[in-house]
């Protein structure tokens, strides 16, 4: 698993949000590897090796996927179905990184296979400690799925 | 009688109404018809019983003179003809049986004497006497009896004849009272019907058959009239469920836009004035930094608004899941929870034994959290600082109450405690977004409770909560 060359991948569509989970992962330091996305489809092309992302290399996916909900083009619940029906990336962590307490949102996720639902905190410091412990325990605790399976 | 008339169906009983009294009314008139026939006919066989004792008297009057009792034998031997009579005698002036005679042929036994005839009470059978006299002197008497047999055959004819009669007119009275009460009968089933058909399909476009009977046309008006009236309540009513599922929907998608929209932007301020202070923390003037701070507290301060509101609306909008659990326990976690940010301060928690709450568990962990962490917050001043969780039963209800010994408030404000974004401290001394309270309010009113809070200035607070 550590041959892989990237350690998360982050799709969200807001810069300051985008910038600031960034801000967050680096502080942290509990990731280096990290690609970005900025909606659904993106995200989608990048992971399958599709359209812009066709010469990148299929074997290598990225160990975590932090998912916003809210996405232009495809929306984040499209995301998790396509990514949890795919035997080749049904694997791969995928941590609902969202705004949205909304009871319905929550529901959909775990239904669509999310592994995880975090919800944003306002608080910077908070979220920066959220992020270190979601790091840790993605990437360095939690024991992911044997390669090929 | 009158409970199974009430059960019968309106046809049977508009026939049953027509044809019972003119039955009962043909029967008294036969009946006294032949009560009347019967007496007269009666009367008439005395009479005639009467005729016929007078004339045997006359034309024996010369054998009991002689004591001729062959002719006399003969004469009485005649009333075979007259199928009426059963039994006749002559008897002497001294009262004794001269001759007799029986219907029948054999002699029943002695006749008693003249005298014992008379006395026995005359009038329990038919009978005739009449004095055989000579030259003004009494020689004898003739005594007749008759039958009722004829009576009885002429009451047999009569009744039969009756009976017959009155058959004929029930049927008749029937036939009539059939086609009539299908006048009467056929508007009501027909509304009833359309009643009917209303209440199982809910189909209030249905309407009566307009009546041309002045009666049931007022009827089957004012029935479609009422119908009219609950169509266009039934419309009114699902346009307003309409417009309050639309508002509700309305406000499902404000709540998101309130948890998602208004965060995103808050989440900026706070981040990125944070990272201004750490990465150019030199660059920047203390002043400057002090304002920056600023910004930070205020971001989480609208921060925890927005959950709180966010808390508030949600408690209407969840259905209520109730269990039954110990709020000791409840209590007992929640105060851990709470005071672990607060490990430096030494505070006396004092936990009686509840009783168990039949309520919604989640809901109650928020009364439990807000309610303890304002006990907490208010005592923060205190040297040494008390929180009690009690409860004592009042008119077999549990009161709940959360005591603690902090800077308390002025009663005369307490009816304002529980409103949203009230507040009774300034918010640099306590911090609080002004609707923890209201919150625990509606909670408990969700439960169908009651809360209120007793207080004065500087000796603290206590809150006290019911469920249903």
């Amino acid at each position: 698993m550590e041959n892989g060359t990237l350690d998360i991948l982050l799709v969200e569509d807001n810069k300051d949000d985008l910038d600031l989970t960034l801000a967050a992962l680096n502080e942290s330091g509990v990731a280096q590897r990290i690609a970005t996305t900025r909606d659904g489809a993106e995200a989608l092309d990048f992971i399958f090796c599709q359209k812009d992302y066709a010469s990148r290399d299929f074997r290598d996916q990225p160990r975590l996927i932090l998912l916003d909900l809210k996405l232009p083009k495809i929306d984040g619940l499209q995301v998790l179905q396509q990514l949890k029906s795919d035997p080749r990336t049904q694997h791969i962590p995928v941590v609902v990184l969202t705004s949205s307490t909304r009871k319905t949102d929550l529901e959909a996720s775990y239904k669509a296979g999310a592994n995880s639902y975090l919800v944003k905190s306002v608080d910077f410091e908070q979220f920066t400690r959220e992020m270190r412990q979601l790091g840790q325990y993605w990437l360095s605790l939690n024991r992911g799925a044997p390669p090929g399976s | 009688m009158s409970s199974r008339f009430s059960e019968l169906s309106l046809r049977s009983k508009l026939i049953l109404s027509g044809l019972l009294p003119s039955v009962l009314v043909l029967l008294l008139a036969a009946s006294a018809f032949t009560a009347y026939d019967l007496i007269s006919y009666r009367r008439f066989l005395t009479r005639d019983l009467l005729e016929t004792a007078k004339f045997i008297a006359l034309t024996t009057r010369a054998a009991v003179r002689f004591e001729e009792a062959e002719y006399a034998q003969r004469v009485l031997s005649g009333l075979a003809s007259n199928p009426d009579v059963t039994v006749a005698a002559i008897y002497n002036a001294r009262g004794q049986v001269f001759i007799d005679y029986f219907a029948d042929g054999t002699p029943r036994g002695t006749l008693p004497s003249l005298g014992d005839l008379q006395r026995a009470a005359p009038e329990k059978k038919m009978q005739a006497f009449a004095p055989i006299a000579l030259n003004e002197e009494r020689i004898g008497t003739v005594y007749i009896e008759g039958s009722y047999a004829s009576l009885w055959t002429r009451l047999r004819v009569l009744a039969a004849g009756l009976i017959g009669a009155v058959l004929l007119l029930a049927l008749v009275a029937y036939v009539i009272s059939l086609r009539l009460q299908s006048h009467i009968s056929r508007p009501l089933v027909s509304l009833a019907r359309t009643a009917q058909t209303i209440s199982e399909q809910q189909d209030y476009s249905v309407r009566a058959d307009e009546q041309k009977d002045s009666d049931f046309a007022l009827l089957t008006k004012t029935f479609n009239q009422m119908l009219e009236q609950i169509q266009s309540k039934d419309a009114e009513l699902q346009s307003r469920a309409a417009q309050l599922t639309h508002a509700n929907t309305e406000l499902e998608a404000f709540t998101y836009s309130v948890s998602h929209d208004l965060r995103a932007p808050l989440r900026s301020i706070s981040g990125f004035s944070q990272i201004l202070v750490k990465q150019y923390g030199g660059a920047v003037p203390a002043e400057a930094q002090d304002y920056l701070k600023r910004i930070q507290m205020n971001a989480q301060k609208m921060g925890k608004l927005i959950d709180d509101l966010l808390t508030f609306s949600h408690i209407e909008a969840e259905p209520l899941k109730t269990s039954e659990f110990d709020p000791a326990q409840l209590a007992k976690e929640i105060f851990q929870e709470l005071s672990l940010a607060e490990k430096h301060r030494q505070i006396a928690f004092k936990l009686d034994p509840l009783p168990s709450m039949n309520a919604d568990p989640s809901l109650m962990r928020q009364v439990f959290v807000n309610l303890l962490s304002n006990a907490l917050k208010y005592t923060r001043q205190r040297e040494h600082p008390e929180i009690h969780v009690g409860a004592r039963l009042e008119q077999g209800k549990a009161v709940y109450f959360v005591k603690d010994n902090g800077v308390g408030f002025d009663p005369q404000f307490a009816s304002k405690l529980f409103r949203i974004f009230q507040r009774l401290h300034k918010s640099d001394e306590f911090e609080g977004t002004g609707v923890g309270l209201a919150i625990v309010h509606r909670i408990i009113k969700r439960h169908g409770g009651d809360i209120w809070a007793e207080a004065d200035v500087d000796k603290g607070a206590t809150f006290y909560f019911t469920l249903q």
